[in-house]
């Protein structure tokens, strides 16, 4: 179904702190869109988080591949298994850009793939594009199981 | 026992909107572009109406500006699944087809949905691709229906949409529905 969001809430699951402040800084450069930013540490936070969440937990949840306590792989299996979240847009990253570990993530259910470059006017361009990518599946009402992108 | 479904997605839109027209008891009349014109006034009946369309995914539109962008997009679709596309300019072919001029077509367009006409009809070309992809059709198949000059030029659109080629979105997709 088609839908105007009028604020994009935006997940970070990394436990990288310097990862949440160049996000954070990416995202604030996004003029055109309202944001609601929420970061967590590890996948067990973000797991509490989308355990007690109503509504819209969220209109994309950014996952790194390597968290401290679990695999974003693994992550990602247990989001996918919970019926209340078999539609939640993951983006998974690493800078890991072999296509084997990208069919796997999307194949698992990772609706996009992002191939995290070094320079940060790069990521910064990169995150801007995913979440126009974002946007755009949410307001055409594209159907969710082949919403698959690689950036 | 196993079979497929074949629909026309139409003739099943048609059947349900007449069915919850009569059950409203409004009368109706589908225009040129897909809009809906409801001989009522009646504002309780029509909440009522759209309340009982959401169920199936359909959304009511009344605000004049949502209707335009609903309606430029209605023609979008149409020239798609036709698998004909204009040879002029496509916003022009639109702007001519709604009588409103070209320049205002494009930047109203923009404004509400922040994207171009231009690459919202990519991007749905490209949905349209997906489809066919997995309904088995060739690729040479494929880019006769939707008008790419050749399949090369087919692919590289796609894998600029989806920074993916058909083949791996393909592979991806037998994955997913492997483990679903």
């Amino acid at each position: 179904m088609n839908h105007k969001i009028e604020k994009l809430k935006v997940i970070l699951v990394d436990d990288m702190e310097d990862e949440h402040v160049i996000f954070k800084k990416a995202l604030s450069a996004m003029d055109y869109i309202h944001l609601e930013f929420q970061s967590f540490k590890t996948a067990g936070e973000f797991e509490h988080y989308l355990d007690s969440a109503s509504g819209i937990a969220a209109h994309i949840v950014f996952l790194d591949m390597h968290l401290p306590d679990k695999s974003g792989f693994e992550c990602l299996k247990g989001i996918r298994s919970n019926p209340a979240y078999k539609q939640l847009v993951v983006a998974m990253y690493s800078v890991d850009k072999d296509e084997r570990t990208i069919s796997k993530c999307l194949g698992q259910g990772a609706n996009i793939y992002i191939t995290k470059p070094r320079e940060f006017g790069l990521l910064k361009q990169r995150l801007k594009e995913v979440l126009r990518s974002c946007m755009q599946y949410h307001s055409m009402g594209m159907k969710f199981e082949t919403f698959v992108r690689c950036f | 026992m196993v079979c497929n479904i074949k629909f026309d997605i139409n003739v099943a839109f048609n059947s349900l909107l007449k069915y919850q027209m009569e059950k409203a008891g409004v009368d109706y009349q589908i225009g040129e572009f897909g809009e809906v014109e409801l001989f009522t006034d009646d504002r309780e009946k029509i909440d009522a109406l759209g309340k009982a369309l959401e169920e199936f995914g359909f959304k009511l539109i009344d605000s004049p500006k949502e209707r335009l962008v609903q309606k430029i997009k209605n023609i979008i679709a149409e020239m798609i699944d036709m698998e004909q596309m204009p040879m002029s300019k496509i916003s022009c072919y639109i702007a001519e087809k709604l009588g409103m001029n070209y320049s205002y077509v494009s930047t109203f367009f923009s404004e509400q949905t922040h994207t171009s006409i231009e690459n919202y009809i990519i991007l749905q070309k490209v949905e349209k691709a997906k489809h066919l992809l997995l309904q088995q059709y060739s690729l040479t198949d494929i880019s006769y229906m939707l008008n790419y000059s050749s399949v090369a030029h087919l692919s590289g659109q796609f894998k600029k949409m989806t920074g993916l080629t058909p083949t791996v979105f393909k592979k991806i997709i037998a994955i997913k529905r492997e483990t679903a």
